[in-house]
């Protein structure tokens, strides 16, 4: 579900399968925690991300706004999801690659 | 001012921002996602039909609520039993000797503007449609039935998010105003507005950049053509008229009846609880409904029963009465009975013959009611298939209740629908019972499939001057 570790001075977040409303929650808090208390960059790896509910599309904003467009992104998105993130407005604030 | 348009901004775009993040996660959903939401909505809204029924009686005070309970029962039941198999994610449609597949995509954020006339059923038919094609809505009520109309946005969201349906795919303005919904229909992150309502809002959105559906004025003849059974085509159209107090847009306005026939009616009409106004009723009643400063009928009259109208205009008539028929001797201006009314008024003409009856109902169309609906009681096939040709409208109803027939679904098989579009004659942009269909996006995968004709065609003749374009098409055609 979710991988986190630290690689080349940033931590590195790896979410794995469906991200569905039950499934964010699950991981919400730990998540939330680790991020506010990163001195480090942060990136989203969803390399093997299948779908975003609303709710993780919140918790990519949480992070963009605790940690600042430049210790914060997204990457590894595959074609399904960039045009989640690109319908929602969200490539205009948050590195996706 | 300048704090308010601030606030107003950050609401609209607040709005707008969360509808787009919906619609980026409603654009992952499959059908069966899609259509599991869609029916939790169904369920919900049936299941409060009653309830919001009240409400919204009780809110506007216009119409009878058991009327809109049925109102509420169209908007559900039958809109999903209608849409419920229509297939709104991926691929629709192939054509495999063609090479073309379509596959259909979402419109995005929707605005769907509420009327007063029904503000719980259509909120209801809205939210289904949008839903079924992956679009999230937002709601702007009408401001004499925002509890109504919000609570019921309300059910349907909290319906919609048991199964799991992306958050704000139903929102709602909490504090409606004419700002917020100018404010709303121009933001840029809008796709579409859903306008039902008066020609005021629909200028409005059309106005305002983005695409819209709107609607036009109903001002709908109903023509009792001499092969009709009378005492049938008169109890059809009192069933119509007193529907929810004749607010129903496709409600019958103007009832033209041949003069061979014009007794039988009118005496058929009497038995029926149905009031015959004379000249100088007329002229009393036209002071209550006619609102001559904005040229339009008179709000307060909207959907409120005929012994209350007669008692306003103080013309008496017996306390059992359903229907006020005005006879005229016209249409237009001079006429302020041949507008629309929304209310239980049936203005009345007699022509001489069929012919004088149509031109009748063309002129009742073309002073205000273009495109919209037009209805017709006759058992002869050839004046059916003369009449139908000779309107320009987007609905001609035969041999049923013209406000039920027009909305589709019960008396026909039209789409069910509350949003009647009118045509370009209506200024709208189609004459559809707008539905699931007109919310989505149709792409089409055109795969290479060779035009035979034009790839063997010589096309040195194409540059030449002399050639005549008869031979032209010969060469085009030929079969080699």
């Amino acid at each position: 579900m979710l991988e986190i570790k630290t690689e080349n001075q940033t931590l590195v977040c790896a979410f794995k399968g469906r991200f569905d409303t039950v499934n964010t929650a699950k991981i919400e808090e730990e998540l939330i925690a680790k991020i506010l208390s990163s001195t480090i960059p942060v990136v989203f790896d969803l390399k093997d991300t299948e779908y975003v509910c609303s709710s993780f599309l919140q918790l990519c904003t949480k992070a963009a706004q605790a940690l600042g467009a430049e210790k914060f992104s997204i990457i590894n998105v595959s074609p399904d999801i960039l045009r989640v993130f690109k319908i929602a407005g969200f490539d205009k604030i948050i590195s996706i690659k | 001012m300048a704090q308010q348009t601030t606030e107003l901004t950050e609401t609209v775009n607040e709005i707008l921002n969360n509808a787009v993040e919906a619609a980026a996660v409603f654009s992952q959903l499959d059908q069966e996602q899609t259509d599991r939401i869609v029916r939790a909505v169904y369920m919900a809204a049936l299941d409060n039909r009653m309830e919001l029924a009240k409400m919204a009686n009780k809110e506007t005070g216009i119409g009878k609520w058991e009327d809109k309970v049925i109102k509420n029962v169209v908007a559900t039941q039958l809109v999903y039993e209608d849409i419920k198999d229509l297939k709104t994610v991926g691929v629709i449609n192939e054509d495999k000797e063609k090479g073309i597949t379509e596959v259909a995509y979402p419109m995005g954020p929707i605005l769907g503007v509420i009327p007063v006339t029904n503000p719980t059923s259509t909120v209801i038919f809205k939210t289904l449609i949008a839903l079924k094609a992956r679009n999230p809505i937002i709601f702007s009520a009408h401001p004499k039935a925002v509890g109504a109309s919000n609570e019921t946005a309300r059910i349907c969201y909290e319906a919609a998010l048991s199964e799991d349906a992306p958050v704000n795919c139903v929102q709602w303005a909490k504090e409606v105003s004419t700002e917020l919904t100018q404010a709303l229909m121009r933001h840029p992150k809008l796709s579409l507005i859903l306008a039902t309502g008066g020609m005021g809002l629909v200028k409005e959105a059309y106005s305002s950049g983005t695409p819209s559906i709107g609607v036009g004025s109903g001002n709908v003849p109903v023509f009792i053509e001499k092969s009709a059974d009378v005492p049938f085509a008169v109890d059809q159209i009192i069933t119509s008229k007193t529907f929810d107090n004749g607010t129903v847009c496709a409600s019958e306005q103007f009832l033209v009846v041949e003069k061979s026939i014009a007794k039988a009616v009118t005496d058929e009409f009497r038995r029926r609880k149905v009031f015959m106004l004379d000249e100088e009723d007329v002229k009393k009643i036209e002071k209550v409904v006619y609102d001559p400063k904005r040229q339009l009928m008179n709000a307060d009259i909207v959907g409120r029963p005929a012994t209350e109208i007669a008692s306003k205009a103080g013309v008496i008539v017996p306390e059992d009465t359903l229907i006020l028929i005005a006879p005229l001797k016209g249409v237009g201006p001079d006429y302020p009975l041949s507008r629309e009314i929304l209310a239980p008024i049936l203005a009345f003409y007699i022509a001489e013959d069929f012919n004088h009856a149509v031109k009748q109902c063309i002129e009742l169309s073309f002073f205000g009611g273009m495109g919209h609906t037009v209805s017709l009681f006759s058992n002869d096939p050839e004046k059916i298939k003369t009449f139908a040709h000779l309107m320009c409208a987007g609905r001609v109803i035969i041999n049923q209740p013209s406000s039920q027939g027009g909305v589709g679904g019960i008396y026909n098989a039209l789409h069910p629908s509350l949003t009647l579009g009118c045509g370009t004659t209506g200024h709208n942009i189609t004459t559809d019972n707008i539905s699931a269909k007109n919310l989505i996006n149709i792409q089409r995968i055109a795969h290479r499939h060779l035009n035979e004709r034009f790839m063997n065609m010589d096309k040195k003749l194409y540059f030449d001057k002399n050639i005549k374009t008869n031979e032209l098409e010969k060469a085009y055609n030929r079969n080699y």
